[in-house]
């Protein structure tokens, strides 16, 4: 099923349904379902020490959900195990067997103990909201994402560079936000392809990034359309870290355009090239060709430059030489 | 880096002796660490990890006498888990919606969280008298911890066996356990 307001969506007793929302730092995830009083529900890591579980939909209007794609015969299953999950760790605010926000990606197999209470190891600092919920379905046996794909990049690092920023100025464990910093790699796992790979047949999963990277970016866009675009910072301790992370994009993708410019300004120099490159073609009879074999095996490559850009740079130092 | 062999709840059972644990930094000596006063110190299990490191590796020392004490003391309050999780398990008929599932979840989450994950034990299971969703549920709730718990391989045969009696295909009500 596509994503729709979360509003349109309704979620029946033996659904699981995926929702997202704007967030503070681009989007945010959580998982609906039916409580054992056939009330629906929605579990989302709202922030340090905040593992929320709010009626569904929602109040406020800008969440988006789906019904999440599992198989017949394991519905029931992971609505069960969703609902005893959120009874073990939800609405624990701010007790100290609340789970800790941290955004390092591989480790999340050790933050729960052996006897499933929440445990880090000493080189785990948390999980995201979006984390969180694929941890969840993995440790159920039903694997979202094949983390071993991701890559990082710059502006996830901006965004790590933004968590630690919250989590100072929402005086956290000077502690915890250490190891945090620790952990900024530029790896990350959105919300939004979280979202992405719950559309996905259960066949296709562990999705890996390249399959639901655009379906992501798709994602991100119908929040926008769906919920109306929220250009204004919000007030309160978070303003000056979303602020300087939306500068810290906003100069990372004018520095991609440049890239793009440079490339498509690089490439019509190129063209100019072949096209000078192909008229000398022209002026070569066969019969040189024949008698010069280092030019016919230019030439050759030539031939193969009609296809292949590498080659046709080959034949300009071929004209050089003659 | 810490290595508790024993779960916080399972830990809190003795806390009012002292318990042993090792210190690699002064190998061979036993630095008695009362776990009650740590547990106090501290505020979560991330903390915990904090003032360990001041007295090293510490790995509490349980041989099998004290896992056997351990499950002789606890073995009542396992045993009520045991029979409230077992209880649609052990019913053929039983439904297999959200909600019916749900009676073995919860009671089947509390005792891992209170007694660890050697409170579940899947060995003994027949197939002619398992519900193969029922079971399919629970070892889906123990699959991360399936080393750990007892009986999990033998039993994921038992749900495929069970499951194909009810017509229910095991490939896809187990899928992604094995």
């Amino acid at each position: 099923m596509a994503f729709d307001l979360a509003s349109r969506i309704p979620i029946g007793p033996e659904d699981v349904g995926i929702a997202l929302s704007r967030g503070a730092l681009g989007s945010h995830l959580g998982v609906a379902y039916c409580d054992e009083n056939g009330n629906p529900r929605l579990l989302h890591f709202a922030w340090h020490r905040q593992l929320k579980v709010d009626p569904y939909p929602p109040d406020n209007p800008t969440w988006i959900a789906s019904i999440m794609l599992l198989y017949e015969e394991c519905t029931s299953q992971a609505v069960a195990l969703v609902c005893g999950m959120a009874d073990k760790y939800g609405n624990k605010h701010g007790l100290a067997e609340g789970i800790e926000y941290g955004i390092n990606l591989f480790v999340g197999g050790k933050t729960f103990d052996l006897d499933g209470t929440y445990r880090p190891s000493p080189d785990n600092d948390g999980v995201t909201c979006a984390t969180i919920i694929s941890k969840i379905f993995n440790d159920i046996g039903f694997p979202l994402v094949d983390l071993k794909t991701w890559k990082p990049n710059a502006i996830n690092k901006a965004w790590g560079n933004a968590i630690v920023c919250m989590l100072e100025a929402t005086h956290v464990n000077p502690a915890h936000i250490e190891r945090v910093k620790m952990n900024v790699s530029g790896l990350r796992l959105r919300p939004e392809e979280v979202a992405a790979a719950g559309e996905l047949n259960p066949d296709d999963r562990p999705a890996p990034h390249s399959i639901i990277e655009y379906r992501a970016d798709e994602l991100l866009r119908q929040i926008d359309s769906s919920c109306g675009s929220d250009r204004d910072l919000p007030e309160g301790p978070f303003r000056p870290c979303i602020a300087a992370y939306r500068s810290a994009v906003n100069e990372l993708f004018k520095s991609r355009e440049r890239d793009v410019r440079r490339r498509i300004r690089a490439k019509s120099k190129f063209r100019s090239v072949t096209a000078a490159a192909l008229k000398f073609r022209r002026r070569i009879s066969r019969w040189q060709i024949r008698r010069i074999p280092w030019l016919r095996l230019k030439l050759k490559y030539f031939m193969h430059g009609k296809r292949n850009r590498h080659f046709k740079i080959r034949i300009i130092s071929t004209k050089k030489n003659l | 880096m810490t290595t508790c062999e024993l779960p916080l709840a399972m830990q809190g059972k003795f806390s009012g002796s002292t318990i042993s644990c090792i210190s690699p930094l002064k190998e061979g000596i036993s630095v008695p660490i009362n776990l009650e006063a740590l547990m106090d110190y501290t505020m979560s299990g991330a903390q915990f990890m904090g003032p360990t490191a001041q007295f090293g590796i510490i790995r509490v020392k349980l041989g099998t006498e004290d896992t056997s004490l351990f499950r002789q003391q606890n073995a009542e309050g396992v045993q009520k888990f045991a029979e409230e999780w077992k209880a649609l398990l052990l019913d053929r008929d039983a439904p297999v919606t959200a909600k019916a599932l749900m009676a073995t979840v919860k009671p089947l989450f509390q005792a891992l969280s209170v007694y660890g994950a050697g409170a579940v034990d899947l060995s003994g299971l027949s197939p002619d008298s398992v519900n193969g969703m029922h079971l399919a549920v629970i070892l889906r709730a123990t699959f991360s911890r399936k080393n750990q718990t007892v009986g999990w391989e033998t039993a994921l045969s038992v749900a495929r066996e069970a499951l194909n009696r009810d017509c229910i295909n095991p490939d896809r009500a187990l899928a992604g356990l094995s």
